[in-house]
C-alpha cells in the first residue's frame, strides 16, 4: 500500500525504540512523514545508540522547538512528563497533528486530554495486518517476542489475551 | 517503611543534589519518594490496560 498522506504523525521515543528492538521500524513507512523532536531523538539514541535516522523512512527530526500552551504545561508538570514528551506535544500542537505515537501512560493521558489520537507500539504492530505490511502469523510472532526482545513492559496475561484477540479477529 | 537501593544516572543525581543543596527538597530520599508517588499515580495498571486495549482496537479496526 502507498504511504498515507494523513494522519499527520508525531512520534515520542518509546515506539521508535521498541519498534527498532522488534526489527519493525519499517512499519512507520506507511506514514508519509513521521515528525519528531531533537529532544526525543536524543532519548532514542540513549537507548539505541546505533540507530540512524535514515533507518526510519519518512522520519523528520524538527530542529525548532514549539512550546506548549500554559494549560498543557500545567498538565505536563502534574503528570511529570519528561522534556522529550513535552517537546513532542508542542510539535503536535504546531502541526495540528492527528496521531501521537507514544508508549508512556502519562504522556498518552495528557495527549488524549488534548483531543489527539494516541497509539503505541502494540497498536502499530497489530495495524500491520490491516495495512498488509505483515501477515497475522508474523504479527503474532512479533507480539509474543515483546517480553524477550524489547524493553516494552506488558503484563504477560494481558499480552496473551491480546494475542488471542488478534488470532481470532486479525 | 521499606528501604530501596537504586542506581541512577550521574546527571540525574547531580540535578537532584542541586535541588537538595538549594533547599527545594529536604533530601534525596524525600525527592525519590515523591517522584515514585507521581509515577505510580500516572501509571495505574487499569489505565495502562485500557490504553493497550485501545491500541488493539485501532490496530484491528481503526480507520487510519
Amino acid at each position: 500500500m502507498a504511504p498515507l498522506e494523513r494522519p499527520i504523525v508525531v512520534a515520542d521515543a518509546g515506539p521508535l525504540i521498541h519498534l527498532d528492538e522488534l526489527a519493525c521500524l519499517d512499519l512507520l513507512a506507511d506514514f508519509s512523514t513521521v515528525h519528531t523532536t531533537e529532544h526525543v531523538w536524543r532519548e532514542v539514541l540513549r537507548h539505541r545508540p546505533a540507530l540512524m535516522p535514515v533507518a526510519i523512512a519518512g522520519l523528520r527530526i524538527e530542529r525548532s522547538a514549539w512550546p506548549v500552551g500554559s494549560a498543557v504545561m500545567v498538565m505536563a508538570e502534574a503528570f511529570d512528563l519528561d522534556a522529550g514528551e513535552v517537546s513532542a506535544l508542542g510539535l503536535m500542537q504546531h502541526f495540528s497533528a492527528d496521531l501521537f505515537l507514544c508508549d508512556d501512560a502519562a504522556a498518552r493521558l495528557v495527549a488524549e486530554s488534548m483531543g489527539y489520537g494516541v497509539h503505541g507500539t502494540v497498536g502499530l504492530v497489530i495495524r500491520a495486518i490491516r495495512r498488509q505490511q505483515r501477515t497475522k502469523q508474523q504479527v503474532l510472532e512479533i507480539l509474543r517476542a515483546i517480553p524477550t526482545r524489547s524493553t516494552l513492559f506488558i503484563k504477560l496475561s494481558l499480552l496473551a489475551q491480546i494475542c488471542n484477540e488478534v488470532e481470532q479477529e486479525g | 517503611m521499606k528501604t530501596m537501593t537504586i542506581e541512577c544516572p550521574d546527571q540525574l543525581h547531580e540535578q537532584l543534589q542541586t535541588l537538595v543543596t538549594a533547599g527545594w527538597v529536604k533530601d534525596a530520599n524525600q525527592a525519590a519518594v515523591e517522584a515514585l508517588r507521581r509515577f505510580l499515580e500516572s501509571h495505574r495498571p487499569e489505565l495502562m490496560e485500557e490504553q493497550l486495549r485501545k491500541d488493539v482496537e485501532w490496530g484491528l479496526h481503526g480507520a487510519a
